[in-house]
């Protein structure tokens, strides 16, 4: 039967039962199941809520009721220049900061709340044992808010239409602008929806809340901010034809899409069942995410020409990305599940290459060390390449000070990740269930390494303005400028940081071993049997 | 068609502990198909706790649970598709009536087109929710609330389900008509069912076995009469004479099969583990040593007595 047999044979069957209704309305009934037959189950019931909720209606309201304030304000204000003055850009800007707070904060703290409610009042276990996934899950509260987006756009639509109407703006900005909010506000979601994994404690939900409000309330000022500073001058006109402005686009879109898809899996990671594989596809996404961050760069100083300064940059935000991915992967668990178990790699080379996607903190940090040390080492390949070809370097550190700089800066995040993975494992596992806990360890040991030197010093020599000595070979920030700005550091530094790297990385590769030597182990009868013949049900 | 060679619900060595708190202690049974199973033991004991446990909502300590063979450890996903499962509590969404409710989980099983249709008549058939389709769930009363939960654990016809004091807050009709739905769920449509209740009666009408849980352990499992005749005494007897009580309770005392014999003024209790015609001999023969035996009643020992007898009413 096909699809149109099927919704006539429903029609058929449903109105056998219910001779009153009309052929019509039955009809529409079979088609519209047919079609929410398709969408993820938890968009179909939110959908249904939405209309009936009084948030929802209240502040659809008032985004109405706010733009008419707005439009009515600025025409009044211009009264008899607005048949001839283009407004449409400073309208445009009003409609935007009104529509940027149900976007940006309201519609993420409502996915937030969703999430975080069924955990409360029990319906997320009711949830977790049907045939939803997790990710299904995580999928369905991020198309509710998608839902609500659309709802809020189009109430604006009439007004969006006016701006055009009024002049001094143009339609490919108007969509751009509306683009890039909706983009902003689904990632915002996406980043509620890991936050709600977090307060899974009670303890912790108040906490949790104030932080991701905070988060929201600064990421939109910033938006808006970005958006005033960067595009107000030229609001009336987006570079359309300038080539830079499609490739700024593009890179944008690639962050875009890996940190979105990292988020909904670190969201469905949070929720899934405990012997669950909750880690292979984030350290693929991550990986794929550091290549096209190395391809970016290396894109970049081929357009750009060789700048030093760039590799170090981009160095040092790959390390601030990395100390928080590497918090995520040292926090996990360290047993590997025996579910995990039947589908380890088998072969040789399989075991060499797959083993660091493994479940488990162990496989974790030396995943997260070796990807980090590859896009160092991208960079400074990169860096030689365009060295050996003859760019002309205008300023910053040469190749050799970039290629030091770089190994310490691998040393020291060798170090203080290893540190932190150790001392996190003498903090018992259901304790450090909420991420706060890892990230808070290593701000705690990121500015301890920086700070006990300086006191130490400052006790000893009474000497407010201390000079670099071995002594500060903990504090990474002082030494990395000190290597970077090529000044002599003591060979004590070398010694102490490689050494130490080297140590804690050894430790904790000997605390990984169980989770390395993990082998695959048959899958139960029971499992071969029903995939074997899954129709046969007992 | 592969016959099961297994059981539709077994649980090996089920431990769980909250700290000190052994919630529960070794636990292990197994229940075929279309077996109905009843769970009763006092507050505190371990059921909602094991019972979670088979529904994969927590974790064992140490030990395995299994349903139709697939461990709720390491497959929980597979255990989740042949699962119904009706907690103690009930989660609620705000503005949802109790047909979209119904239809909601229906979705979230997989459910789609006419399959999803007739699902949600028959369950609404069943539970009798008809009429009530179009009420908010909010504004449920507490026995319509435990029917839509049946509904809602039962809309992808499991073939196990677990029901946690489904009968709490019903009215005796309700009850009733609960206890014909779970015999027609078991018996005609061959599903395994856990079930526990505070309300002993009824269990042990239903229940094709039973389990008693106190602390974490199970103190006896098997099918009700069988429990009582392991725990020796099968009838309470009381007789009262109109003269010399006394040695009459000496007397009694002097036979093996009976125990726990008491007395107050003429009254005089006793338990007999023996048939009923023995239980006559008894009769007959304080007549014939000339004790002036005024009435003589017996009755079987009921669910709940022999629940009294086992359990010792720790809290822990
Ligand atoms: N999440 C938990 N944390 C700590 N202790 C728990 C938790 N859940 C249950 N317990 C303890 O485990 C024991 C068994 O509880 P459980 O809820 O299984 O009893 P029950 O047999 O269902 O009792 P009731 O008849 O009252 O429903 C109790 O002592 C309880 O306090
Ligand atoms: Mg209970």
């Amino acid at each position: 039967m096909n699809s149109g047999e099927i919704i006539l044979a429903e029609a058929i069957e449903r109105r056998s039962k219910n001779p009153s209704s009309s052929w019509l309305s039955t009809l529409v009934d079979s088609v519209a199941s047919q079609v929410t037959d398709r969408l993820n189950p938890i968009l179909v019931k939110e959908a249904r809520q939405a209309l009936k909720s009084r948030q929802f209606v209240v502040t659809f309201t008032l985004l109405l009721i706010a733009a008419w304030v707005w439009t009515l304000f600025e025409i009044s204000m211009n009264m008899p220049g607005v048949y001839y003055t283009p407004l449409g850009g400073e309208l445009m800007l009003g409609y935007y900061f009104i529509l940027a707070v149900p976007m940006l904060v309201i519609v993420p703290f409502t996915s937030f709340r969703s999430l975080a409610s069924e955990q409360e009042d029990g319906t997320y276990e009711l949830l977790s044992i049907t045939s939803l996934t997790s990710r299904q899950i995580v999928t369905g509260k991020l198309a509710s808010a998608i839902l609500q987006m659309v709802v809020y756009y189009s109430a604006l639509a009439p007004c969006l239409a006016f701006t055009y109407l009024l002049r001094g703006i143009d339609v490919a900005t108007i969509c751009l602008l509306l683009f890039y909010t909706f983009l902003a506000s689904v990632l915002f979601s996406a980043i509620g929806l890991v936050f709600a994994g977090f307060s899974t404690q009670r303890t912790w939900n108040a906490m949790v809340s104030v932080l991701l409000l905070l988060a929201l309330a600064f990421g939109t000022f910033g938006w808006l901010v970005f958006l005033v500073d960067e595009l107000y001058d030229e609001l009336a006109r987006v570079p359309l034809d300038a080539p830079e402005f499609w490739i700024g686009n593009l890179v944008a879109v690639t962050a875009y899409i890996s940190y979105l898809v990292l988020f909904v899996q670190v969201a469905a990671a949070q929720n899934s069942f405990a012997s669950d594989n909750k880690s292979t596809r984030i350290r693929v996404t991550l990986l794929v995410q550091a290549a096209c961050y190395v391809g970016w760069i290396g894109f970049a100083f081929a357009q750009f020409g060789f700048e030093p300064q760039v590799p170090i940059v981009a160095s040092f935000y790959a390390a601030f990305h990395w100390m928080i991915y590497g918090a995520y992967l040292c926090n996990e668990g360290d047993i590997v599940s025996p579910r995990v178990k039947r589908s380890l790699p088998q072969s040789f080379l399989g075991r060499m290459l797959l083993t660091w996607f493994n479940p488990g903190s162990g496989t974790g940090y030396l995943f997260a060390v070796a990807t980090f040390g590859t896009i160092l080492l991208a960079f400074v390949v990169i860096g030689s390449v365009f060295e050996v070809l003859g760019y002309q370097r205008r300023w910053g550190p040469n190749l050799g000070e970039l290629v030091w700089g770089l190994a310490f800066l691998l040393a020291y995040y060798i170090a203080y990740l290893g540190l932190g993975r150790i001392l996190l494992r003498m903090i018992p596992a259901w304790q450090r269930q909420v991420f706060l806990v890892p990230i808070l360890l290593y701000v705690v040991l990121l500015i301890l390494g920086v700070v006990t030197p300086l006191g130490i010093d400052a006790a000893i020599s009474r000497n407010s303005n201390p000079t670099y000595s071995a002594l500060h070979s903990s504090n990474w920030a002082w030494t990395l400028n000190e290597v970077l700005d090529n000044r002599s550091v003591p060979v004590a530094v070398y010694l102490l940081v490689l050494g130490s790297a080297a140590l804690i990385f050894l430790i904790n590769l000997i605390m990984a071993t169980r989770e390395i030597e993990a082998v695959r182990i048959a899958t139960p009868q029971r499992i071969l049997d029903e995939d074997r013949s899954p129709a046969t049900d007992t | 068609m592969v016959v099961a060679s297994h059981p539709m619900i077994e649980l090996r060595r089920l431990h769980r502990f909250f700290g000190r708190t052994r919630a529960v202690n070794d636990i292990s049974f197994t229940l075929e198909k279309g077996e109905v199973f009843g769970y009763i033991g006092p507050n505190g004991a371990g059921k909602t706790t094991s019972m979670r446990i088979l529904a994969t909502l927590d974790l064992p300590t140490y030990g395995d649970a299994l349903v139709d063979g697939f461990s709720v450890v390491t497959d929980p996903d597979r255990v989740r598709k042949r699962l119904g499962f009706m907690p103690d509590y009930f989660g609620t969404y705000t503005n949802v009536n109790c047909a979209e409710y119904l239809d909601f989980y229906a979705r979230a099983y997989g459910l789609v087109g006419r399959e999803r249709h007739r699902a949600l008549q028959h369950v609404m058939e069943f539970t009798q929710l008809d009429a009530l389709a179009e009420k908010p769930i909010r504004g449920l009363s507490k026995g319509m609330k435990q029917r839509l939960c049946l509904g809602r654990s039962m809309i992808h016809d499991p073939a196990v389900m677990i029901l946690d004091e489904p009968a709490a807050g019903l009215d005796p009709r309700a009850r009733i008509e609960l206890r014909e739905m779970i015999g027609e769920l078991a018996s005609g449509q061959g599903k395994s069912i856990l079930i526990s209740s505070h309300i002993l009666t009824e269990l042990g009408e239903m229940c094709d076995r039973i389990g008693i849980i106190e602390k974490g352990e199970l103190l006896a499992v098997g099918k009700v009469d069988d429990i009582r005749d392991q725990m020796g005494a099968k009838r309470d007897v009381r007789i009262r004479v109109l003269a010399d009580a006394e040695k009459v309770v000496a007397w009694l005392q002097a036979h093996d099969e009976i125990h726990e014999v008491k007395q107050a003024d003429s009254q005089i209790y006793y338990s007999h583990s023996g048939t009923r015609h023995e239980e006559a001999q008894v009769l007959a023969q304080l007549v014939r040593e000339g004790f002036e035996v005024a009435e003589f009643a017996s009755h079987e020992r009921t669910l709940e007595e022999v629940f009294m007898h086992v359990t010792k009413g720790i809290v822990q």
